[in-house]
């Protein structure tokens, strides 16, 4: 029996990068990430969260080359990609200028009972894009959700193959997440030189990795 | 006298009139129905003739007995009369209803028939033979003139044709006349097609007051089932449905749901109700539930592409409706709450997007119209005031030190809107907050005061 065959051996499994090759997923447009993440880039088939402690450290801008291919796709198979309870208005032209295709963006604003959204309905409209089939990723501003919840949304996300992020608050980066990846935005890595990125993320949970910080 | 803007026909030369189709030639075959038990109400009859449009255009009510539709146009497009029966059967008996069909050239002459039996006289040479084998008391003639009939001798509608028409007309009036001439296609007999309303309504009472969100949903799906059932027969689709709720001891709880596409099937339209009910607020225990539609819109169905679809693509984008999820959430939270984004050729940030609460119109602009400077991407609904050289209040971070927007960078100046009076004239720039954040501020040229716009995310 040569190597090979013990390789593909069902019984037989590897600590790194075998199980991953197969995991769907979709370029981050980040070489250094996309050699890290298993499957060469974001997970599609399950959670991301990251951690934010404030706008501004490049949270959208990690996500554009992703969100620009996926609009792409979405177009072709008449899909959207979902933004839940974002803060502020992602700017159209800012988005266009990213080459995301504005046509599949759809925004929901759940309504809160004083200001900002009730977790219970961005959660329920989460579940829903998901669920539908008719999404290729949706993007979610969550500030509160339990295991339980998240774990839904996990096997949801797992099931349909939907790209799911959910914008967390740092303060629950301590919280039990059955998540495929977590990561936190860091202060400090914006750049005033435009050329680059200037994004500085530090991986806490990644399936089948090392935690690891990146500066891109 | 002033010359004619165009020269003056030849004599002789205008078309020819068309002759005229003389009433006999024109064909037509009426098929009556008889309900014999149980005995329709108009509302009955109402949902029967719907049924029956499937079959015909043209179908007459005939109130508290049955039906009357003309069948000769669609003969050949059911494969013949027997098909076409076949069908009405087949609906009458899930109605559980006993009934009698007849067929006749003349709709007169089918109703007469099928109070008697089951018949199909389909020649126009055998209609006077057998409409006259007929009783008088098919002809639902008065019962004066019946008894009149009665006591000259005649019991059939053959004897009344055998009476001179000048005598008959005398005796018994030109009315009964008119009525024989019209059963046997001497006169002309045109009947008032029923006209199907123009939208959908149906309403549930409760026994109880009630707000158990299980009665309701129940009630809605039983309701959206027979509407989709309905609009599948008429080939109709709808836009618009609107929910009401009534109480006993105060006002309707009503709500509206609009689709992005016109639909008719069943989970479409009931997906959005049940998320709208349940996050509604009634004013109170409902005894009564009521659905109707908009204006019924013609049905269009994609046609299908001539090459198949991919795998990928053939099981996700015909298997799930574009816009299903849409009206999933707007059920739920409104249609201003869930929206699409365009952009917008203008210089002034805040007008350079728009929201879209249509289907999707444009996708990617092109290299030429989009803004050759980056712009962040989270755009503040209204700028905010942040920071005021004469206050010297402290930058977005709330830390106090020293000036953010001495590190600033990439400035530009944007003026623009005078034409609506809407004119801006500001100073933009990036500035690197104190925790990292790149954020865009701009200075209002006239105020001199710093405004935060937008983050770069």
């Amino acid at each position: 029996m040569g190597i090979e065959d013990l390789l593909s051996h069902p019984l037989l499994w590897r600590g790194e990068d075998t199980g991953f090759a197969a995991t769907p997923a979709i370029t981050t447009g980040f070489d250094a990430l996309d050699r890290y993440l298993p499957g060469g880039g974001w997970p599609l088939a399950g959670i991301s969260e990251i951690f934010i402690e404030h706008y501004g450290l490049g949270e959208l801008r990690v996500l554009m080359p992703a969100l620009a291919a996926l609009s792409h796709r979405a177009v072709e198979a008449k899909k959207w990609i979902v933004w839940i309870a974002p803060p502020f208005v992602p700017y159209a032209p800012a988005l266009a200028h990213h080459g995301v295709d504005l046509s599949r963006i759809l925004l929901v604003h759940p309504p809160g009972p004083k200001k900002g959204s009730d977790p219970k309905d961005t959660l329920w409209a989460v579940e829903q894009a998901i669920r539908s089939q008719s999404s290729v990723a949706t993007l979610a501003w969550v500030k509160e959700a339990d295991v339980t919840a998240l774990r839904r949304l996990q096997l949801g996300a797992e099931t349909h193959r939907c790209w799911t992020v959910l914008f967390r608050p740092v303060e629950a980066i301590g919280q039990s997440s059955p998540a495929a990846l977590r990561f936190r935005l860091l202060s400090g890595g914006g750049s005033p030189d435009r050329d680059q990125a200037g994004i500085q993320i530090e991986i806490q949970k990644c399936r089948g990795r090392r935690p690891k910080s990146f500066l891109l | 006298m002033a010359a004619l803007p165009y020269p003056a026909l030849p004599a002789g030369s205008l078309p020819t009139e068309r002759p005229k189709t003389r009433y006999r030639q024109a064909r037509r075959l009426w098929l009556a129905l008889q309900i014999l038990d149980p005995l329709p109400d108009l509302a009955a009859l109402k949902s029967l003739a719907s049924f029956a449009q499937s079959l015909t255009p043209v179908v007459v009510l005939r109130p508290d007995e049955g039906l009357l539709l003309e069948v000769q146009g669609s003969l050949k497009y059911f494969s013949g009369l027997v098909a076409i029966k076949e069908q009405l059967a087949t609906e009458l008996k899930q109605r559980a209803s006993t009934y009698r069909l007849a067929t006749a050239p003349t709709p007169l002459a089918a109703s007469w028939l099928v109070r008697h039996k089951s018949v199909d006289i389909v020649d126009q040479s055998a209609l006077a033979g057998a409409i006259g084998s007929l009783p008088l008391a098919v002809t639902a003639w008065p019962e004066k003139v019946q008894l009149m009939l009665g006591q000259m001798g005649l019991s059939s509608v053959a004897d009344c044709l055998r009476l001179s028409r000048a005598g008959f007309a005398r005796r018994i009036g030109q009315a009964r006349l008119d009525d024989l001439d019209r059963a046997l296609g001497k006169k002309p007999d045109f009947e008032d097609a029923y006209e199907m309303p123009q939208t959908l309504f149906r309403t549930v009472d409760f026994a109880v007051e009630t707000m158990d969100q299980a009665v309701f949903t129940e009630a809605l799906s039983g309701i959206v089932l027979s509407f989709e059932r309905e609009l599948r027969q008429r080939q109709m689709q709808v836009r618009e449905i609107k929910l009401r709720f009534r109480h006993l001891r105060c006002e309707t709880t009503q709500t509206r749901i609009c689709f992005v596409d016109p639909v008719h099937e069943h989970k479409r339209i009931l997906t959005p109700l049940l998320a709208r009910i349940e996050h509604m607020a009634l004013s109170g225990p409902a005894i009564a539930l009521s659905l109707e539609t908009g204006i019924l819109l013609p049905l269009k169905v994609d046609a299908p592409g001539l090459l198949p679809l991919s795998d990928a693509l053939a099981g996700t984008a015909r298997a799930v409706p574009e816009y299903a999820l849409v009206e999933c959430l707007r059920g739920r939270f409104g249609t201003r709450r869930v929206y699409g984004i365009d952009w917008v050729a203008e210089h002034r940030p805040e007008h350079a997007w728009c929201r879209r609460i249509d289907r999707p119109a444009s996708g990617i602009p092109d290299g030429s119209t989009c803004p050759v400077r980056e712009r962040p991407l989270w755009l503040l609904p209204k700028p905010q005031k942040r920071w005021s050289q004469k206050r010297g209040q402290t930058p977005f971070s709330g830390k106090k030190g020293s000036d953010p927007f001495s590190a600033a960078i990439a400035t530009e100046r944007i003026e623009s809107g005078w034409w609506d009076g809407r004119d801006i004239r500001r100073d933009y720039r990036i500035v690197v907050g104190a925790d990292g954040e790149k954020l865009w501020f701009y200075r209002d040229c006239l105020t001199h005061e710093w405004y935060l716009h937008g983050i770069f995310g």
